[in-house]
């Protein structure tokens, strides 16, 4: 009778748990759509950690590349990805209203969907992963503080790649809170500089006609600090401080000449690999709690660019 | 099969059939083409891009041409945004600017072709450039937000699944099938591509009818542009940058002829179909977005060639 | 002496259902004029398209044997370089380009793809000269009438030194001096050794040039004489396949009160200013008349009606309709006032090709078949209905293309959708351009009935026994100017050759 019991219970666990792993998706049986929405370093950078991720966990990553700043076109796309049935999309969101309702739309057909970089906050997506903007634009405003003369009148112009984006905004507000302590600093304007070098450059030009009392500038997407750091240069503009986000070759270059005060490294490798672990976490039912997950920045500025770089 | 053969014709049949090879193909190399969610994923491409086909195929029905509808449709999603989204203003009264914008575009474009010698490509590729650039002047880049649930319902919501938009195409569809077929204005379009000065001497004021035709393609034009915003939740700056060109090659490869005579609603359907087939049928293939610009760059080639050998085995019969 | 040049043995051609060629024989012998005979879609044209290369060999049964050597023709330039030149009934030239690079469009003169201009030029110079055409090479085909393009397309032809000559209708853009100097052409050819195949429905040109005639009806051969032993009668009711009553109807002449009086009339030339085409050319036509208008290609007839019905601008001159003045800016204002005009060439501005019969018929009158702007499907068939079988029109249905109609339907139409509204006044230019006999007779009679209905009907024609025949007055025209008016017994062909001719003085 014991015998019995005892193989009835070993069987039944045996049968559940092939059960749960039947639930759960196996890794060479996970579809996943990658929808990628730029082509610069940076995202080559975190493509390469999100393929290597891929490949060390055995899924299969379809990766769809749309024209830069086609929101139309990333929105069919991703439309188009729910409609082969994938089980996981990856993308970024270029704006954070218009991908609200297909990234609704794909949780509803029980999509697991992770945005990468820039975020839909509003919409039901499972998970978010890419800098803790927030964080890094209230370190960089810290050191910030940290640059200047408390007595010195500073004036500040903040540059964005696309202003409306959500990781802009919470580098912008994160910077401006943590500067205000300094009654000294203004921030003179916001100008939207499209991820373009030569429209920032362009764009620094016409404020230093239009503000001539601009002596730093603060841009929070890569090509931001770039362009402007290229005008000063240009220009000779070497009492202007320029800051700002992630170490494209050229910044870098511009930082050893001294253009460029202090930089905040994103860790686009770490982005694109944690996108797909958390993936592939969360298509086995072992998803983190948190939603939202932060990877962290690191500063490079002119004094320490010659050791890392 | 009497309802069949009245709606289509020689013409329409060969390219229905041969969308539905393609149906075919490329259900056979990844089935998951005819998953349900897919094919609305396409009907819903479909039907954003439907009605300024509508409008080019009049247009290029007329004896004329468009290559701004994109634009168009872009400028006055970006109009319509900034006033009722950022501006606050009152939703109809947005709406009635952005509309009074479309028939200006439109207005422009047909005054000028009809009264100047200047060739409609030319005019309406300047005003391509001009609406791209007060696109830039009104937003600055950025999009247009802020609009309330019930405005983005319509662009979003669904009936059984079905989303809003395919069923506002298909009335579309069904009027400009109606008006082609069956209104005196529709056949004069018609008559005056396939032959303007014999319909000029039939007492028809030509150039009158060549401005309301564009202003016609503009509205339509106009209209998909707030749909689009109203799909997205936001009036996009890059909006309709693929239309401008990809709508006149659907107008052609569903059979409407560059030369003018010619307005099949239905083949524009099948060749706006196809279109949004072939772009879902590459993207399952992983091709990049930019190889498929060159994709519509070939098959426009194609379908310009076969138009124009057809117009030629007319003039020598 | 006499040799075979060309042998064309049990051709047989479908379209589809339609047998358009059934078992036709031809043989002509060079240097001969030997004309084919037959009415519209009897099968004249296609015989010759298939003599001339334009149908591939593959797509007919039958064989074609050119001096005895059996050809295979699979494009036109196969039968040219076995010496076939055609020229076409509708000319197929480029209009954008000079008349030198037309003529010589295949072979260019010049080396490595650099042309050389003043050859061309000089070779084109003697092309012209020698059928009698007097303007520039370097003219741009736009700027000629059809007739002098028609001109061009024969000289092209004849640059090459053609074995076989193929004329399909030839002389119906043409007035009878140019035709004089056509057929002055074709008999210089004929000494030279070259077969000229003419297709023509002109009984006297038939009966005055030709040495053997062949009539072809309903796709087959129906008859092969030498032209002594035969006579137009013959000929015609072998075309035909019954008796010819009366090829001019009779007319009962009742002209009542003037319909339209133009008085001095001007038309400058849109190319060249203060020259004119029209200087002070008045006439008027009554109720139930037929005033022909007589003259050499650019007299200024078509423009002047042109100018009149709104189609291009009358540069000064005063209108009147049933007495009282009237102003027209635009074809729109002519029709309200129910005139109607019948241009020159149907295929530029007198149907639209892509659609029916009965959308062609109802082009002028849609606002009678609609109501709100939509269409009346029945009131619109009934009115399209009516106008077909009025002029007899041939073809299936009124559902189907005009383009596939023959010349002489498609006039029909055209001349259908002005007679489904109401008109007074009808301009007739070149009715019967390109039609066949049969359908020639049932536009006169058409003519003759719309008159005795009181229509007043002005009618250009460069074929004078039709003038003659059809008019109740002529005016004569030359180089812009009215020369005179001719009626009653004074209507003859010497009558208005001799107004074209007299000098001011």
């Amino acid at each position: 009778m014991k015998k019995i019991l005892a193989l009835i219970v070993a069987l039944t666990l045996v049968l559940s748990m092939g059960m749960a792993f039947a639930e759960t998706l196996a890794p060479e049986d996970m579809d996943i759509a990658y929808i990628c929405t730029s082509t610069n370093d940076y995202w080559t950078t975190l493509n390469q950690g999100l393929n290597d991720a891929a490949e060390a966990a055995g899924i299969n990553v379809q990766t769809s590349l749309v024209e830069e700043n086609d929101i139309a076109g990333a929105v069919a796309a991703c439309d188009a990805a729910i409609g082969q049935g994938v089980d996981g999309i990856i993308i970024c969101c270029g704006d954070p209203a218009a991908f609200i309702e297909v990234l609704n739309s794909a949780v509803e057909e029980g999509i697991m969907v992770v945005t990468v970089d820039q975020d839909a906050p509003d919409s039901n997506r499972q998970y978010f992963v890419g800098t803790s903007n927030y964080g890094a634009g209230q370190q960089m405003g810290e050191y910030f503080l940290s640059c200047v003369d408390e007595d010195e009148e500073i004036y500040v112009a903040i540059f964005a790649g696309t202003i409306t984006a959500n990781n802009a905004v919470e580098r912008m507000e994160g910077f401006e809170d943590a500067v205000s302590v300094n009654e000294n600093i203004h921030i003179v304007t916001y100008e939207q500089v499209n991820n373009d070098v030569q429209i920032t450059l362009d764009k620094t030009y016409a404020v230093f006609n239009a503000y001539p009392e601009v002596n730093a500038i603060y841009g929070v997407f890569a090509y931001d600090p770039l362009g402007a750091a290229m005008a000063c240069k240009e220009l000779g503009r070497d009492d202007v401080i320029v800051l700002g986000f992630d170490d494209l070759a050229d910044s870098i270059e511009l930082m050893k000449e001294g253009w460029i005060e202090a930089l905040a490294v994103q860790q686009p490798y770490e982005i694109g690999k944690t996108a797909v672990e958390t993936m592939v976490a969360a298509l086995q039912g072992n998803g983190p709690e948190e939603g939202v997950i932060g990877t962290s920045i690191k500063i490079v500025t002119k004094d320490t660019v010659n050791e890392e770089y | 099969m009497n309802i069949f053969r009245k709606i289509t014709s020689y013409r329409e049949s060969m390219i229905i059939i041969i969308f539905l090879l393609l149906c075919a193909v490329t259900t056979i190399v990844n089935p998951a083409f005819i998953r349900s969610r897919n094919l609305i994923s396409i009907a819903r491409s479909v039907s954003l891009d439907l009605l300024p086909a509508i409008g080019v195929t009049l247009v290029i029905a007329c004896g004329s041409m468009d290559l701004s509808c994109g634009a168009t449709l872009g400028l006055v999603g970006i109009v319509f945004g900034y006033l009722y989204g950022m501006q606050g203003m009152n939703i109809w009264l947005a709406f009635a600017v952005a509309m009074v914008v479309s028939v200006a575009i439109g207005a422009v474009i047909g005054v000028i072709v009809a009264n100047l010698n200047v060739h409609p490509m030319i005019v309406s590729l300047a005003m391509q450039k001009v609406c791209r650039g007060l696109i830039d002047v009104i937003a600055g880049g950025r999009s247009m937000t802020g609009f309330s649930d019930a405005f983005n319902e319509i662009g979003q919501g669904t009936l059984f699944d079905i989303p809003y938009t395919i069923f506002y195409a298909l009335v579309f569809l069904i009027l400009a099938v109606i008006f082609t077929k069956r209104t005196v204005c529709g056949r004069i379009f018609i008559a005056i591509g396939g032959n303007r000065e014999a319909t000029r001497l039939c007492g028809i004021n030509v150039k009158r009818y060549k401005v309301v035709v564009h202003i016609i393609c503009s509205v339509l034009a106009g209209l998909s542009g707030i749909m689009l915003a109203s799909r997205l939740g936001s009036a996009q700056p890059t909006a309709g940058t693929s239309q401008d060109l990809n709508v006149v090659a659907a107008c052609i490869l569903g059979g409407n002829s560059l030369a003018g005579g010619v307005a099949t609603m239905v083949g524009t359907l099948v060749g706006v179909a196809i279109m949004a087939t072939i772009t879902v049928a590459l993207t399952m293939m992983r091709v990049s977005a930019y190889w498929q610009n060159v994709c519509v760059g070939v098959i426009l080639i194609i379908a310009v060639c076969m138009d124009d050998i057809k117009n030629m085995a007319k003039l020598k019969a | 002496m006499e040799n075979v040049v060309l042998e064309m043995r049990s051709v047989t051609k479908t379209f589809g259902a339609v047998k358009a060629l059934d078992g036709v024989d031809l043989k002509v012998y060079a240097g001969e004029i030997h004309t084919i005979c037959g009415e519209n879609g009897a099968g004249k044209s296609t015989l010759m398209k298939v003599l001339s290369g334009a149908y591939p060999h593959t797509s007919y049964t039958g064989e074609i044997y050119v001096d005895g050597e059996k050809c295979l023709f699979t494009s036109p330039r196969d039968a040219e370089d076995k010496g076939i030149a055609m020229i076409y009934q509708e000319v197929n030239m480029h209009l954008n380009i000079s008349v030198a690079e037309n003529l010589f469009l295949n072979d260019w003169f010049g080396k490595h793809g650099f042309v050389n201009w003043r050859e061309m030029y000089a070779e084109a110079r003697k092309c012209l000269d020698e059928i009698g055409l007097n303007i520039d090479p370097r003219t741009q085909m736009r700027q000629l009438s059809t007739s002098e393009q028609q001109l061009v397309s024969i000289a092209r032809a004849l640059h090459r030194d053609p074995k076989i000559l193929i004329l399909d209708e030839p002389t119906s853009p043409l007035t009878e001096v140019e035709s004089q100097r056509l057929f002055e052409l074709i008999l210089r050819l004929r000494s030279r050794g070259v077969a000229c195949i003419l297709i023509t429905h002109k009984m006297h040109e038939v009966f005055t040039y030709s040495d053997r005639v062949d009539v072809l009806r309903d796709g087959r051969s129906v008859a092969a004489h030498l032209r002594e032993e035969t006579n137009e009668d013959e000929i015609v009711s072998e075309m035909v396949g019954r008796k010819i009553e009366s090829y001019y109807p009779e007319r009962h002449n009742h002209p009542g009160d003037i319909a339209l009086e133009v008085q001095h009339a001007f038309v400058e030339n849109p190319f060249v200013a203060g020259r004119y085409m029209v200087k002070d050319v008045s006439f008027n036509v009554r109720k139930g008349e037929i005033v022909g208008l007589a003259g050499l290609v650019g007299a200024g007839r078509s423009e002047t009606l042109n100018a009149i019905f709104g189609k291009t601008k009358l540069s000064s001159g005063e209108i009147y309709k049933d007495g009282k003045k009237i102003h027209i800016r635009s074809t729109h204002d002519a029709i309200s006032h129910r005139i109607a005009l019948l241009t020159e060439d149907r295929k530029t501005d007198g149907f639209v090709p892509g659609m029916t019969i009965r959308e062609n018929l109802t082009l002028a009158s849609m606002k009678a078949c609609s109501r709100h702007g939509f269409f009346d499907a029945k009131k619109e068939r009934e009115i399209a209905e009516k106008t077909f079988q009025r002029l007899n029109i041939k073809a299936p249905s009124i559902e189907f293309n005009v383009s596939n109609l023959s010349g002489g339907n498609q006039q029909k139409v055209v001349l259908g959708k002005w007679l489904s509204r109401d008109v007074d006044v009808l301009f007739l230019d070149e009715p019967t351009r390109g039609i066949d006999v049969g359908a020639k007779t049932e536009i006169y009679k058409i003519m003759a009935d719309l008159a005795e209905g009181g229509m007043a009907i002005v009618m250009i024609s460069s074929e004078m026994p039709e003038l003659v025949s059809m008019s109740d007055r002529i005016y004569v025209l030359a180089e812009g100017e009215l020369r005179g008016e001719l009626t009653g017994e004074e209507i003859s062909q010497e009558g208005i050759m001799a107004l074209i001719s007299k000098t001011e003085g």
